[in-house]
């Protein structure tokens, strides 16, 4: 009997175009358009991206110590422009974060040992889009490079031996004093853009399920089925469940096919593909709480309303909002403190952190405890309202 | 087969739809429930098939209570909602599959499938999107879901709403010929002709109380009704105390020049006719004869329109 109920809104959703749209193409748009879009950003080498323009006021300096180093800015790609205007005309189409200017006489004022004169000194301006920590990125590396030449000078007046001053140099660069290291194992632990997409995205459209259930639901009970159905020699619990247990269905295909969109078809398309690791099966409880949260939710969302459009309306809205909030559409490492404050109230976030601490942080079952647990907590909760507003609006 | 006795039902901070309410539909009618919106049919309807529990009172079907004998009593009973309560989504095939399995004693599904099919006149149709499907179509659906189960009880509320003379025609065949095979059947419609020509028993309520049941033909006759209408303005001034107590009597109303009442012979109807024009009054028109069913409801139930 739960069988054919469960075959039945098998069948129901099937035959619905829309909610196999919201369902399925949806999540899988998302993740191509979004890991291919915003591959860049996400990648910790993208500074290398970032242009610098270089204006050399005395062309011979670009063979300088000097000038090979503002050449070789750490971390940025950079263009040299034959003078200031041409740099200044060409800022826009050569999407330039930042321009230098060296004066001729820069680099023999540093010799002196006053103070540098306001023309003389080098002359860095930044393009108004490149936000205030880029720019502080960019200075660093100019003074990094600024203080490599002078140290590099510095030393090679105290110490005659080349081998005796490089060592010396990397004592002051820190090259030989601080180790780097990830966190979590031996990767880095913020994802790249294919890495974030697909749990955010699955998780989105995991939680649209509200819409076929409160669709099918209110559809039901306008149409006098629900009533019918209550007429039958039937449990009570099985109407409930019989929702329940084909949509968990639903939402485990829809993860197998989010990942394998992430795997396979992203680097297809010249993406950076989806790696798994060995406990990838981690995914299926991590699933199974994002899925149950929903299915609850949905519930509670099909018995409140009253009609398909406040249900289309509600669970809309209410999936935007916590998306939004819970870092699936902007990534939580680059809010603000705030708004990472909020962002951990959104059952969505629980969910998009037990994806990553997966698939980034090498987590084990018990790292996953904690946002599953929160996660079932609220499902358990949803449900019982859910039913409770079931058994009211049955009697009403 | 349904007793309902001292029923007292209420919902949620509402007042009492049923107070110490009593119905009693015997095996093998044809029992016509009849009343304006709001009467309670619904609720009423709600409560035989277990939707609802009364607050007071005993609802029980073939002597048991849905307390006890829940399942047993459902597999027993079928309701044929006035809503097309079915799958648009599926084939009229597919909906009579699903329903019947959630039927545990259907040992032969496609027989009893097959069945409801052939006694609604669907074979044309079976494997058709019952969103493609016409109103009269939409109906038959309705009902051949309804008899899956080949129901001793048979609920239909209002089966025959919005659909074209050729489909209400089969319908209301088909239901005679349900009830003659021995199905109980409780028919609720707003359509009195219906009434009339299917139901043996009938029950008339409204504000959750019975106003006249039993058989039709009896309730029909018990009362002929007269209507006299004068050339002068009925005013009681100018009765003399014969007529006043008459009028008195009979509980005839004066509307105007109009005269109107239940009386139960001709020979009264003379004497009314007499003592009209003993006191000067000129007869116009008379009306006289078995009431029909709209007349009756009207006269019960009263004419003003309801809110609800």
């Amino acid at each position: 009997m739960l069988f054919t109920i469960i075959k039945k809104e098998l069948l129901l959703v099937r035959r619905d175009i829309h909610a196999l749209m919201v369902l399925f193409i949806m999540p899988m748009a998302f993740i191509l358009i979004m890991s291919l879009s915003l591959q860049d950003t996400f990648q910790q080498s993208a500074a290398d991206k970032i242009k610098i323009g270089l204006v050399f006021a005395n062309s011979k300096e670009k063979d300088t110590p000097l000038g090979k180093s503002l050449l070789k800015l750490s971390g940025f790609q950079t263009l040299v422009y034959p003078e200031r205007d041409v740099l200044f005309r060409r800022t826009q189409a050569d999407n330039l974060a930042a321009a230098i200017i060296l004066p001729e006489k820069f680099r023999a004022s540093l010799q002196r040992s006053k103070k540098v004169a306001p023309q003389d000194r080098l002359q860095l301006y930044y393009s108004p889009t490149t936000p205030s920590h880029l720019r502080k990125l960019i200075l660093a590396s100019v003074i990094q490079a600024l203080a490599s030449y002078q140290l590099d000078k510095m030393l090679a007046r105290m110490l005659p031996d080349p081998a005796l001053q490089r060592q010396q140099k990397q004592k002051f660069t820190g090259g030989g004093l601080i180790n780097q290291q990830e966190l979590y194992g031996e990767r880095q632990l913020q994802p790249t853009s294919v890495q974030q997409s697909v749990p955010a995205w699955l998780i989105f459209s995991i939680f649209f399920v509200v819409i076929p259930i409160a669709t099918t639901f209110l559809t039901e009970k306008q149409h006098g089925t629900l009533q019918r159905l209550k007429t039958l020699p039937v449990p009570n619990s099985y109407f409930l469940v019989g929702k329940l247990v084909p949509y968990l269905g639903i939402n485990l295909i829809q993860t197998a096919l989010m990942f394998l969109v992430g795997i396979y078809l992203v680097p297809a398309l010249g993406g950076e593909g989806l790696v798994l690791h060995s406990n990838a099966w981690l995914l299926l409880p991590m699933s199974i709480s994002v899925s149950v949260t929903a299915i609850s939710f949905a519930l509670l969302v099909a018995v409140l309303v009253k009609t398909t459009e406040q249900a289309t309306t509600i669970g809309g809205i209410s999936n935007l909002l916590l998306a939004a909030a819970g870092g699936i559409m902007v990534p939580t490492f680059i809010m603000p403190e705030i708004m990472q404050h909020i962002a951990r109230y959104s059952p969505m976030n629980w969910g998009l952190e037990g994806f990553l601490t997966i698939l980034l942080r090498q987590g084990d079952l018990v790292a996953i405890l904690p946002e599953m647990g929160k996660l079932l907590v609220l499902a358990g909760l949803l449900f019982c309202l859910a039913v409770v507003a079931y058994r009211r609006r049955l009697n009403a | 087969m349904i007793t309902v006795k001292n029923l007292t039902f209420a919902y949620p901070s509402e007042p009492p739809v049923f107070e110490d309410f009593n119905l009693e539909i015997k095996k093998g009618e044809l029992f016509g429930l009849l009343g304006p919106n709001g009467a309670g049919k619904t609720t009423l309807l709600s409560l035989i098939t277990g939707l609802n529990t009364p607050q007071k009172g005993v609802v029980e079907v073939n002597h048991k209570s849905f307390e006890r004998d829940r399942s047993a009593i459902l597999k027993t009973i079928s309701v044929v909602p006035q809503e097309y309560a079915f799958y648009d989504q599926f084939s009229a095939y597919e909906n009579l599959k699903f329903f019947s399995r959630l039927y545990p004693h259907i040992n032969d599904t496609e027989r009893q499938i097959r069945n409801a099919i052939k006694l609604t006149g669907l074979e044309n149709h079976q494997h058709r999107l019952a969103k493609h499907f016409s109103g009269g179509l939409k109906r038959r659906l309705n009902l051949a879901i309804g008899l899956l189960n080949q129901p001793e009880l048979l609920i239909l509320d209002e089966p025959t709403v919005g659909i074209d003379p050729q489909s209400r025609h089969f319908i209301l065949q088909s239901i005679q010929a349900l009830n003659k095979h021995g199905t109980t059947i409780l028919y609720t419609s707003h359509y009195m002709e219906e009434i009339e020509h299917l139901c043996d028993t009938i029950a008339i309520m409204d504000h959750g109380k019975i106003l006249a049941s039993g058989n039709l033909d009896n309730l029909l006759d018990s009362k002929a009704r007269i209507s006299i209408t004068t050339q002068q303005l009925l005013s009681r001034d100018r009765f003399n105390p014969a007529l006043e107590d008459f009028i008195r009597k009979h509980k005839l109303t004066i509307d105007d020049n109009q005269l109107t009442g239940e009386i139960d012979s001709a020979q009264l109807v003379a004497a009314l006719l007499q003592l009209l024009i003993q006191n000067e009054f000129d007869i116009e028109k008379i009306q006289y004869g078995r009431q029909t069913l709209e007349s009756l409801f009207f006269h019960l139930t009263h004419t003003h329109l309801r809110e609800t």
